[in-house]
């Protein structure tokens, strides 16, 4: 396997330190919401953790397009880490919608439509390593892949949008006040600064995580033609 | 009945950033056990090639 | 002409040689159904062991029955349409099927829709006969045009995105119980907008709660019919 591009070493600190950094003006720099609380906090990473499933979900997507249409099996190791790391990112922005919604609208579960669609997307990426998983051969692993993340990306839209007349149509069907705000408290300038960061820092450990997946992708395929080599030799 | 302050919700605070950095961090763990895992292979390999060559 | 090569064919003809194809790939299905009624027979006693199910399930007292049976209804197509799907795929495949149809100098799209319509007719005759008969266990109305419409829209859409997913289900080693995973996330638009616009239609709702779920349902059975369409030849390949 080739050594670690500069570039990836140089980008791999860079996102540790960023992280970091955003970590703490999450805890010190934004202010404490006036009603509620710390936990409020969570609400950066929680966001942008969302966001990262999201962008994770459209790389798969978009991979799974440009492998259908070329075979470069490159694309099909950035739509299988891609799916991975959206698949953690996904469940972070779940569990942690849930801790911040306890407190706020005791409950740990709305069923509005962010939370709703993001549980959607969490269980297309488990549908998609499934999928992977009950096929033996590594071609029909790609395209199968990438047919199904096309899919599921089109419909998760469409399942937000029908979530989202639903709540329109039949204002809140749940016992607390009001989901759909999603919590909301005005942002100061401290804060907003805060969540864009989160959002960037985030972005920024996604193309990290992704390009290293995406590497080890290529190590272990490089390892698996070697073993069939030895085995057939 | 107006709130004396903001709520208290410390814990859920850290309970919110415990899950959030746990996910990232058994990422994280997962992808180091896989790559450990390969070099090890990558390793054993090496060694049954040169056994072949000899 | 002593060349010996092929005429080429009109617009006209290549139209007509697809649609023939098309009506072949359907033709077998249903003849092949027709002749053993394994598949027809299999769906339909489920779909009414689930309705049974729901009876013991859901206190289906004349007040809740209104606002449930919609629900009730498209839970029950939702699986037994599953069942079809696997079916109907696994059969191409275990009989080798699949292989011959690929053989046929036909465009694979036209294997496609024949398929989907092949499932689509399952699925409507299955909806045919449990429509009727929770009308007269549960003593609901269920004739009306716009349940028709809805049942009709929601089936496609259910048809078309099912068709796609059950041709790579079935080449999985977890193949039944792969299906139903891949499926209901991805056609959860289908079903809830298919659930609210027959909730409206039996309530008699005004036009203004169903015309939302309707477009919603077109637009669905659109894009994805487009997009299995295309998708279909990667999934068959071999």
């Amino acid at each position: 396997m080739q050594p670690m591009p500069r570039a990836l070493k140089v980008l791999t600190w860079v996102s540790a330190g960023l992280f970091a950094v955003a970590l703490l003006m999450t805890l010190f720099y934004a202010p404490r919401e006036a009603v509620m609380g710390d936990v409020q906090r969570v609400f950066y990473f929680h966001v942008a953790s969302g966001w990262v499933g999201a962008l994770a979900f459209l790389v798969a997507a978009g991979a799974g397009v440009i492998y259908l249409l070329h075979g470069s099996r490159r694309w099909d190791a950035v739509g299988l880490a891609s799916v991975e790391i959206g698949l953690a990112f996904t469940l972070a922005n779940l569990i942690s919608g849930s801790v911040w919604a306890r407190p706020i609208w005791n409950t740990w579960w709305t069923w509005d439509p962010r939370l709703v669609t993001a549980s959607v997307m969490e269980l297309v990426y488990i549908a998609y390593l499934l999928l992977r998983q009950g096929l033996e051969d590594p071609d029909r692993r790609a395209r199968f892949g990438a047919v199904y993340a096309i899919v599921g990306f089109l419909s998760v839209p469409l399942t937000f949008l029908s979530i989202r007349i639903f709540r329109t149509i039949h204002p809140v069907v749940v016992g607390n006040n009001d989901p759909t705000a999603q919590g909301a408290f005005d942002m100061t300038p401290p804060m907003l600064q805060t969540f864009l960061f989160s959002l960037f820092v985030f972005t920024v450990v996604y193309i990290a995580l992704l390009w290293h997946r995406v590497r080890m992708q290529a190590l272990a395929e490089a390892v698996e033609q070697r073993k069939m080599k030895l085995l057939s030799a | 009945m107006a709130l004396e302050g903001p709520a208290q919700t410390f814990n859920y605070m850290l309970l919110g950033y415990g899950v959030i950095l746990g996910c990232i961090g058994v990422l994280l763990i997962s992808m180091l056990a896989r790559y450990r895992a390969l070099h090890r292979d990558l390793r054993m390999l090496d060694e049954l090639e040169a056994q072949a060559k000899r | 002409m002593t060349s010996g090569g092929v005429l080429p064919l009109t617009t006209g003809e290549r139209a007509r040689g697809y649609l023939r194809a098309v009506g072949a790939v359907v033709w077998k299905d249903l003849a092949a159904e027709l002749r053993s009624r394994e598949l027809l027979s299999a769906m339909l006693v489920f779909a009414l062991l689930v309705i049974l199910i729901f009876n013991f399930a859901l206190e289906l007292d004349i007040a809740t029955r209104q606002t449930v049976t919609s629900g009730v209804l498209w839970v029950t197509f939702a699986f037994a349409g599953t069942l079809g799907l696997n079916r109907s795929m696994a059969v191409e495949r275990d009989r080798g099927c699949l292989d011959g149809l690929l053989l046929a100098p036909v465009d694979r799209s036209a294997l496609y829709f024949g398929k989907s319509i092949g499932n689509l007719a399952f699925m409507l005759i299955v909806e045919a006969i449990v429509l009727p008969a929770y009308s007269i266990l549960y003593n609901v109305n269920l004739f009306r045009l716009g349940l028709v419409v809805v049942v009709m829209l929601g089936s496609i859409g259910y048809a078309a995105v099912g068709t796609l997913l059950a041709s790579m289900a079935v080449q999985a080693r977890t193949r039944d119980v792969l299906l139903p995973i891949l499926l209901f996330p991805v056609i959860l638009p289908v079903l809830i907008s298919a659930v609210k616009a027959t909730n409206a239609v039996l309530l008699g709702l005004e036009a203004a709660e169903l015309w939302p779920w309707l477009n919603l349902l077109i637009a669905y059975d659109v894009i994805f019919t487009a997009v299995a369409f295309m998708l279909f030849d990667f999934v068959v390949e071999e």
